[in-house]
Protein backbone atom coordinates (compact mmCIF):
# COMPACT_ATOMS: atom_id res chain seq x y z
CA UNK A 1 0.00 0.00 0.00
CA UNK A 2 2.76 2.11 1.11
CA UNK A 3 4.42 1.32 -2.14
CA UNK A 4 1.58 2.47 -3.85
CA UNK A 5 1.10 5.50 -2.58
CA UNK A 6 4.61 6.90 -3.11
CA UNK A 7 4.32 5.66 -6.95
CA UNK A 8 1.43 8.00 -6.99
CA UNK A 9 2.88 10.74 -5.77
CA UNK A 10 6.20 10.64 -7.68
CA UNK A 11 4.31 10.09 -11.20
CA UNK A 12 2.06 13.34 -10.03
CA UNK A 13 5.53 14.90 -9.74
CA UNK A 14 6.47 14.20 -13.05
CA UNK A 15 3.33 15.07 -14.37
CA UNK A 16 3.45 18.65 -12.80
CA UNK A 17 7.27 19.07 -14.40
CA UNK A 18 6.29 17.38 -17.63
CA UNK A 19 6.21 20.39 -20.53
CA UNK A 20 3.97 18.40 -22.21
CA UNK A 21 0.91 20.80 -19.84
CA UNK A 22 -0.40 24.13 -21.84
CA UNK A 23 -0.86 27.20 -19.80
CA UNK A 24 -3.40 29.31 -20.77
CA UNK A 25 -2.83 32.89 -20.63
CA UNK A 26 -4.86 36.01 -21.20
CA UNK A 27 -4.75 39.57 -21.13
CA UNK A 28 -6.82 41.84 -18.71
CA UNK A 29 -7.06 45.23 -20.17
CA UNK A 30 -7.36 48.05 -17.90
CA UNK A 31 -8.39 51.62 -18.90
CA UNK A 32 -8.26 55.53 -17.21
CA UNK A 33 -9.32 58.90 -18.12
CA UNK A 34 -7.77 61.79 -16.87
CA UNK A 35 -10.31 64.71 -17.34
CA UNK A 36 -8.53 68.34 -18.01
CA UNK A 37 -8.70 69.97 -14.88
CA UNK A 38 -6.83 72.41 -12.33
CA UNK A 39 -6.41 71.54 -8.54
CA UNK A 40 -5.57 74.76 -5.96
CA UNK A 41 -3.26 73.96 -3.05
CA UNK A 42 -3.20 76.69 -0.83
CA UNK A 43 0.36 76.31 0.69
CA UNK A 44 0.34 79.31 3.00
CA UNK A 45 -1.60 82.18 3.26
CA UNK A 46 -0.05 86.02 3.52
CA UNK A 47 0.60 88.10 6.04
CA UNK A 48 -0.15 92.18 6.02
CA UNK A 49 2.33 94.22 7.35
CA UNK A 50 2.18 98.26 8.00
CA UNK A 51 4.40 100.82 6.44
CA UNK A 52 5.63 103.21 8.97
CA UNK A 53 3.12 106.18 8.86
CA UNK A 54 0.66 103.21 8.81
CA UNK A 55 -1.29 104.58 4.99
CA UNK A 56 -0.48 101.24 3.78
CA UNK A 57 -0.77 97.36 4.36
CA UNK A 58 1.23 95.62 2.30
CA UNK A 59 2.34 91.59 2.28
CA UNK A 60 5.84 92.91 0.68
CA UNK A 61 6.21 95.09 3.59
CA UNK A 62 8.85 94.12 6.61
CA UNK A 63 7.10 91.35 8.68
CA UNK A 64 4.53 90.61 6.00
CA UNK A 65 4.71 87.22 3.88
CA UNK A 66 3.05 86.37 0.38
CA UNK A 67 0.75 83.65 0.44
CA UNK A 68 1.41 80.80 -2.05
CA UNK A 69 -0.75 78.67 -4.19
CA UNK A 70 0.01 75.14 -5.55
CA UNK A 71 -1.23 74.94 -8.90
CA UNK A 72 -1.78 71.73 -10.42
CA UNK A 73 -3.13 71.68 -14.08
CA UNK A 74 -3.97 68.65 -16.21
CA UNK A 75 -4.79 70.54 -19.51
CA UNK A 76 -2.99 73.17 -21.28
CA UNK A 77 -5.87 75.76 -21.47
CA UNK A 78 -6.18 77.06 -18.19
CA UNK A 79 -6.04 80.59 -17.56
CA UNK A 80 -5.17 81.27 -13.33
CA UNK A 81 -5.70 85.15 -12.21
CA UNK A 82 -5.98 86.90 -8.61
CA UNK A 83 -8.41 88.82 -8.00
CA UNK A 84 -7.84 91.59 -5.16
CA UNK A 85 -10.61 91.92 -2.64
CA UNK A 86 -12.66 95.46 -2.64
CA UNK A 87 -13.22 95.60 0.98
CA UNK A 88 -11.56 94.17 4.49
CA UNK A 89 -13.34 91.23 5.43
CA UNK A 90 -12.40 91.69 9.17
CA UNK A 91 -11.21 95.25 10.37
CA UNK A 92 -11.68 97.89 13.08
CA UNK A 93 -14.41 100.77 12.76
CA UNK A 94 -12.89 103.50 10.02
CA UNK A 95 -10.33 101.25 9.58
CA UNK A 96 -11.74 99.80 5.97
CA UNK A 97 -12.53 103.36 4.80
CA UNK A 98 -10.97 105.65 1.94
CA UNK A 99 -8.81 101.87 1.06
CA UNK A 100 -7.85 100.68 -2.55
CA UNK A 101 -6.72 97.02 -3.11
CA UNK A 102 -3.93 95.57 -5.44
CA UNK A 103 -2.74 92.90 -5.78
CA UNK A 104 0.10 90.98 -7.69
CA UNK A 105 1.12 87.38 -8.50
CA UNK A 106 4.03 85.59 -9.82
CA UNK A 107 4.65 82.11 -11.01
CA UNK A 108 7.17 79.11 -11.17
CA UNK A 109 7.66 75.97 -12.35
CA UNK A 110 5.71 74.74 -15.33
CA UNK A 111 4.60 77.91 -16.34
CA UNK A 112 6.48 80.69 -15.28
CA UNK A 113 5.69 84.77 -15.17
CA UNK A 114 7.40 87.77 -13.36
CA UNK A 115 5.64 90.64 -11.11
CA UNK A 116 2.18 90.39 -12.99
CA UNK A 117 -0.91 92.58 -11.68
CA UNK A 118 -3.61 89.75 -10.05
CA UNK A 119 -6.21 90.48 -12.55
CA UNK A 120 -4.17 89.52 -15.53
CA UNK A 121 -5.07 86.04 -16.50
CA UNK A 122 -2.54 84.00 -17.38
CA UNK A 123 -2.72 80.68 -19.38
CA UNK A 124 -0.48 78.17 -17.65
CA UNK A 125 0.71 74.89 -19.22
CA UNK A 126 0.09 71.37 -18.11
CA UNK A 127 2.08 70.05 -15.31
CA UNK A 128 2.32 71.91 -11.72
CA UNK A 129 3.10 75.90 -11.13
CA UNK A 130 3.61 77.40 -8.11
CA UNK A 131 1.94 80.94 -7.51
CA UNK A 132 3.33 83.88 -4.95
CA UNK A 133 0.62 86.12 -4.21
CA UNK A 134 1.37 89.30 -2.93
CA UNK A 135 -1.54 91.83 -1.61
CA UNK A 136 -1.19 95.78 -0.82
CA UNK A 137 -4.37 97.97 1.07
CA UNK A 138 -3.40 101.89 0.86
CA UNK A 139 -5.29 104.69 2.39
CA UNK A 140 -6.19 107.63 0.36
CA UNK A 141 -6.90 109.33 3.39
CA UNK A 142 -5.89 108.87 7.53
CA UNK A 143 -4.01 105.79 8.71
CA UNK A 144 -5.11 102.34 9.36
CA UNK A 145 -6.02 102.79 13.04
CA UNK A 146 -5.47 99.31 15.76
CA UNK A 147 -6.78 96.17 15.38
CA UNK A 148 -7.45 93.32 12.96
CA UNK A 149 -7.18 93.22 10.08
CA UNK A 150 -8.22 90.55 6.94
CA UNK A 151 -8.53 90.33 3.65
CA UNK A 152 -9.81 87.94 0.74
CA UNK A 153 -8.04 87.61 -2.27
CA UNK A 154 -9.22 84.87 -5.32
CA UNK A 155 -6.50 82.88 -6.53
CA UNK A 156 -8.98 81.96 -9.83
CA UNK A 157 -8.52 79.09 -12.45
CA UNK A 158 -10.94 78.66 -15.06
CA UNK B 1 -37.51 67.77 -18.88
CA UNK B 2 -34.03 69.01 -17.79
CA UNK B 3 -31.27 67.36 -19.79
CA UNK B 4 -27.61 67.11 -17.86
CA UNK B 5 -24.13 66.78 -17.90
CA UNK B 6 -21.99 63.82 -16.05
CA UNK B 7 -19.03 63.77 -15.49
CA UNK B 8 -17.00 61.09 -15.87
CA UNK B 9 -15.68 59.23 -12.27
CA UNK B 10 -13.95 61.48 -10.70
CA UNK B 11 -10.68 60.92 -9.07
CA UNK B 12 -9.29 62.07 -5.92
CA UNK B 13 -6.94 65.80 -5.59
CA UNK B 14 -9.26 67.34 -8.34
CA UNK B 15 -10.88 70.32 -7.52
CA UNK B 16 -13.35 70.51 -9.73
CA UNK B 17 -14.70 68.41 -12.55
CA UNK B 18 -15.35 68.46 -15.53
CA UNK B 19 -14.03 71.97 -16.51
CA UNK B 20 -15.86 72.53 -20.05
CA UNK B 21 -19.05 71.01 -21.22
CA UNK B 22 -21.89 71.42 -23.40
CA UNK B 23 -25.66 71.10 -22.55
CA UNK B 24 -28.64 70.48 -24.59
CA UNK B 25 -31.92 70.64 -23.25
CA UNK B 26 -35.86 70.69 -24.05
CA UNK B 27 -36.82 72.51 -20.84
CA UNK B 28 -36.52 75.90 -19.89
CA UNK B 29 -34.05 74.84 -17.52
CA UNK B 30 -30.45 72.56 -17.44
CA UNK B 31 -29.22 71.07 -15.43
CA UNK B 32 -24.92 70.22 -14.62
CA UNK B 33 -23.24 67.80 -12.29
CA UNK B 34 -19.73 68.95 -11.47
CA UNK B 35 -17.41 67.12 -8.60
CA UNK B 36 -15.80 69.20 -6.26
CA UNK B 37 -13.06 67.67 -4.66
CA UNK B 38 -10.73 68.32 -1.53
CA UNK B 39 -7.02 67.93 -2.13
CA UNK B 40 -6.12 69.09 1.53
CA UNK B 41 -5.24 66.83 3.96
CA UNK B 42 -7.47 68.34 6.44
CA UNK B 43 -11.32 68.98 5.64
CA UNK B 44 -12.33 72.03 4.10
CA UNK B 45 -15.68 73.68 3.15
CA UNK B 46 -16.71 73.98 -0.18
CA UNK B 47 -19.12 76.14 -1.78
CA UNK B 48 -20.56 75.67 -5.25
CA UNK B 49 -21.67 79.23 -7.23
CA UNK B 50 -22.74 79.96 -10.25
CA UNK B 51 -21.72 83.30 -12.30
CA UNK B 52 -22.18 84.34 -16.26
CA UNK B 53 -19.43 84.97 -18.33
CA UNK B 54 -19.03 88.30 -16.78
CA UNK B 55 -18.97 86.41 -13.20
CA UNK B 56 -22.25 88.21 -12.09
CA UNK B 57 -23.96 85.49 -10.13
CA UNK B 58 -26.72 83.83 -11.91
CA UNK B 59 -29.88 82.85 -9.86
CA UNK B 60 -29.13 79.55 -10.02
CA UNK B 61 -30.27 76.25 -8.04
CA UNK B 62 -27.34 74.30 -6.64
CA UNK B 63 -27.92 70.91 -4.31
CA UNK B 64 -26.39 71.59 -1.93
CA UNK B 65 -25.01 74.94 -1.99
CA UNK B 66 -22.25 74.21 0.33
CA UNK B 67 -21.01 70.81 2.25
CA UNK B 68 -17.85 69.88 4.44
CA UNK B 69 -15.68 67.22 2.23
CA UNK B 70 -12.56 64.82 4.07
CA UNK B 71 -9.68 64.78 2.98
CA UNK B 72 -9.06 63.68 -0.50
CA UNK B 73 -13.04 62.99 -0.98
CA UNK B 74 -14.96 64.53 -3.25
CA UNK B 75 -18.90 64.27 -3.44
CA UNK B 76 -21.66 65.62 -6.52
CA UNK B 77 -23.30 69.06 -6.41
CA UNK B 78 -26.18 69.12 -8.69
CA UNK B 79 -26.41 72.61 -10.84
CA UNK B 80 -30.48 73.61 -12.17
CA UNK B 81 -29.62 76.68 -14.19
CA UNK B 82 -32.93 78.56 -16.29
CA UNK B 83 -32.52 79.71 -19.36
CA UNK B 84 -34.15 83.02 -18.96
CA UNK B 85 -35.89 83.20 -22.62
CA UNK B 86 -32.45 82.84 -23.87
CA UNK B 87 -32.02 79.83 -26.79
CA UNK B 88 -28.17 79.62 -25.72
CA UNK B 89 -26.17 80.30 -22.44
CA UNK B 90 -22.99 80.54 -20.84
CA UNK B 91 -22.24 79.84 -17.55
CA UNK B 92 -19.11 79.35 -15.14
CA UNK B 93 -19.63 77.11 -12.50
CA UNK B 94 -17.37 77.65 -9.95
CA UNK B 95 -16.52 75.33 -7.07
CA UNK B 96 -14.65 77.96 -4.01
CA UNK B 97 -13.34 77.23 -0.46
CA UNK B 98 -11.24 79.48 2.05
CA UNK B 99 -8.94 76.38 3.58
CA UNK B 100 -7.05 78.71 6.04
CA UNK B 101 -8.84 81.64 7.60
CA UNK B 102 -7.27 82.31 10.33
CA UNK B 103 -4.37 84.67 8.66
CA UNK B 104 -4.85 88.86 7.45
CA UNK B 105 -4.54 88.02 4.04
CA UNK B 106 -6.67 84.98 3.16
CA UNK B 107 -6.83 82.88 -0.01
CA UNK B 108 -10.28 82.41 -1.52
CA UNK B 109 -9.35 79.52 -4.52
CA UNK B 110 -12.09 79.22 -7.14
CA UNK B 111 -12.12 77.06 -9.95
CA UNK B 112 -14.56 77.45 -12.52
CA UNK B 113 -15.82 75.84 -15.35
CA UNK B 114 -17.27 76.95 -18.59
CA UNK B 115 -20.42 75.54 -20.05
CA UNK B 116 -22.87 76.12 -22.99
CA UNK B 117 -26.10 75.43 -23.18
CA UNK B 118 -28.51 74.87 -25.70
CA UNK B 119 -32.34 75.12 -25.83
CA UNK B 120 -34.15 72.35 -28.41
CA UNK B 121 -37.43 73.39 -29.56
Amino acid sequence: MRKLILTACAGGALAASSPAVIAATANVPFAGLVTATCVLTVGTPGVLAPNTDFTSLNSLAAGGTPGSVAILSTGASFKVSAIAPTVFTLAPPTGGDNVSFASTYQTTGATATGTTPGTTQTTIGAGTTNMTVNLAATKSAGNFTGGAYAAEVIVRCE
Amino acid sequence: MVMGLTAATPSNAQAMTPMRGEVKSFSDKFALRVFPANPYPHRIRVEVRVYDETFAPIAATVMPQAAMLAPQDNRSFMVVVPFEGQTERRVRVCTEAVPFTDQTTRLRTQVCGRFIAYKMN
